[in-house]
């Protein structure tokens, strides 16, 4: 074969259509379409996503996945078990555990005694949802979020679990959520990157779990879907500013020199990789402007700040991390990825889980709510929760006043607003225990298949040919929770 | 390097995965070492490259990318130099403030217009998918 027939083979028919999609036709369309030149109220025309997406007409457009790292207790939050008082310190029966495998941290224990929650649990808002004293604030938006109560996972432990909660996989090496959306659907706004992962600062409790870039990789799919994170501390985004010295036109000119030679030589061997390197760069350009735009709180009004809470006015943290989320969203970023670390309690649960809901409350419900003011909620999906729950029974020793508890990942609990998931509702049952599912099963792989149909993705279809066989988030599984849909 | 991925070290990395973000060409563009970075290589091109802008640019970009440059790359970079030799010379000022970032002193009895202008030739050259890149 000749080094031309190779060059061939490399630009596959995936290559070539996603070429075209980003090519000058659909660049000039976009710039005579773009919502500056309307003044700003156009509807945002989304550059760079695959041909005959969305599937079909969508609820939401952009989508910010609050995760929760380390696994919030449901039990301690939103899953209200009375009758678990009744039975405390006594054995979880084996016939509830069922054989399940469970973590070296608690298989070696004598006893697993039930432990029930030491927090009050009150109904809130038209729905009557239950919500527990730690968590005030998100229960005054109770009205406007669908819980899930059985969501379930898989995996046992931090990393396959939040990787497969990320992925659809437990093993390293897919694309991630916010990739397989941006890769579907392109950006609505090109001077910002379309995925982007805000992780806010390290709690002071010593709880928090590491999370690592492929979390928001592209996997296979070429690494321009991969999210953008921002940093949370000091300036979110380093090396903003032209050196001294390098003017305007400059840069301009080196830009242009630099982006000629890549050009060259991706056109030589066809790869797309240097197509990325290229249009990365005049992203980087077009952020020298737009980032400092997006990180100006001075317009903010106080009331934003006080509806956030204290700490919004601290970068980096969960609440400035909110507020930040909002801006994105407002600018038409597609999908932002952004952690709080800090729920794994195995020990200490009732003083660390309330410390923990102190940082997190607040500003979660605030961002639902400061969304539906601006009337971004109508097509921005927000989601909420973590990659597994906790164990009913005590982790350690189990006094008046202490438990602690380990992973569960057969029945958790997770929330979503917006995007037209039906607000004010509260999904599946768990049994006394909050061990098992009694109904309305939601598997993560059924979360996922949801969240892209609220997005005009239809999660079969959404798929990328690698290793001789067509991959896609929801791997072999998945059915879109129809009563989840408002 | 954790801007561009660079594994931790906390296991074995059988296989990096490929990253591409606009915050690595930002690093590139923007970070004071890799400017002081470039005006090195501009110094070494200037003094050891040779008298005329073609054989310069050779030299930089053989030493960054282990070949010879073709002809259309060595215009496209012959451009750029006169471009901004031309506007570092009207713009001394300009230029002063871009030698001078980093560390590192600029080589005495060379004027600081010309390394500017080569400044700019050398870090396109270092921030080249080709250059930063190994296939």
């Amino acid at each position: 074969m000749s080094a031309n027939d190779e060059l061939g083979l490399a630009l596959t028919r995936r290559h070539f259509f996603g070429l075209s999609s980003v090519g000058i036709g659909t660049a000039a369309l976009a710039s005579l379409l773009s919502p500056e030149a309307f003044g700003g109220t156009a509807a945002p025309v989304s550059v760079g996503g695959l041909e005959g997406l969305p599937h079909f007409p969508p609820k939401a457009r952009k989508v910010i996945f609050l995760h929760q790292s380390g696994g919030p207790s449901q039990i301690d939050l939103f899953d209200y078990k009375p009758k678990l008082k009744a039975m405390e310190g006594t054995d979880l029966p084996g016939s509830v555990r069922n054989g399940q495998r469970i973590t070296g941290m608690t298989s070696g224990q004598s006893s697993l005694p039930v432990a029930a929650s030491m927090f009050k649990f009150q109904q809130y808002g038209q729905s009557g949802a239950w919500f527990s004293e730690l968590i005030p604030h998100m229960a005054k938006v109770a009205d406007d979020i669908a819980i899930v109560k059985t969501v379930n996972t898989d995996a046992i432990n931090h990393d396959p679990a939040i990787t497969f909660l990320q992925s659809g996989f437990q093993q390293p090496g897919r694309p991630s959520m916010g990739a397989w959306v941006t890769y579907g659907l392109g950006s609505e706004n090109q001077e910002l990157p379309a995925f982007v992962v805000l992780i806010s600062q390290q709690s002071a409790l010593n709880t928090d779990q590491p999370l690592f870039s492929r979390l928001w990789g592209s996997g296979f799919l070429p690494s321009k879907y991969q999210g953008v994170q921002f940093r949370s501390a000091g300036d979110p985004v380093l090396y903003l500013s032209d050196p001294p010295g390098i003017g305007k036109q400059t840069r301009r000119d080196m830009l242009d020199a630099e982006a000629a030679l890549n050009q060259i030589r991706a056109k030589a061997f066809g790869d797309p990789e240097i197509e990325t390197r290229i249009s990365q760069f005049e992203m980087a350009y077009k952020m020298q402007t737009s980032v400092p735009e997006l990180m100006d709180l001075s317009k903010e009004p106080d009331h934003v700040f006080e509806m956030y809470g204290p700490d919004s006015r601290k970068p980096g943290t969960y609440a400035a991390n909110c507020l930040l989320a909002r801006r994105l969203v407002e600018r038409n970023v597609r999908f932002v990825q952004l952690y709080k670390r800090g729920w794994d309690q195995h020990n200490d649960l009732p003083r660390d889980l309330a410390l923990q809901c102190q940082s997190v409350d607040q500003p979660s419900a605030a961002l639902v709510q400061d969304l539906k003011q601006r009337g971004l909620l109508d097509d921005t999906m927000v989601v909420w929760g973590g990659e597994f729950g906790r164990t009913v029974y005590c982790q350690g020793k189990l006094t008046e006043t202490n438990y602690g508890r380990d992973h569960h990942p057969r029945c958790f609990t997770m929330w979503m607003a917006g995007g037209g998931i039906k607000p004010g509702i509260t999904l599946g049952e768990t049994d006394d225990y909050c061990y098992n599912i009694v109904s309305d099963p939601v598997p993560v792989h059924d979360l996922q298949a949801t969240i892209l149909n609220r997005l005009g993705v239809d999660h079969k279809r959404l798929t990328y040919k690698f290793q001789g066989r067509h991959f896609r988030l929801t791997d072999v599984a998945g059915e879109v929770t129809q009563k989840l849909l408002g | 390097m954790t801007t561009f991925d660079a594994p931790d070290r906390g296991k074995c990395t059988a296989r990096r995965l490929p990253t591409n973000t606009p915050l690595q060409a930002l690093v590139l563009m923007n970070d004071p070492a890799f400017i002081e970075a470039s005006r090195a290589l501009a110094q070494r091109m200037m003094t050891k490259g040779g008298k005329s802008a073609a054989q310069r640019i050779r030299y930089g970009f053989r030493l960054a990318t282990a070949r010879w440059p073709e002809a259309n790359e060595v215009a496209i970079l012959a451009k750029l130099q006169t471009a901004e030799a031309g506007r570092y010379k009207a713009h001394p000022e300009e230029a002063a403030k871009l030698v001078a970032v980093g560390e590192s002193k600029p080589e005495a009895g060379i004027a600081a217009g010309e390394l500017a202008a080569w400044t700019t030739v050398a870090n396109t050259i270092l921030s080249l998918d080709e250059t930063i890149t190994k296939e």
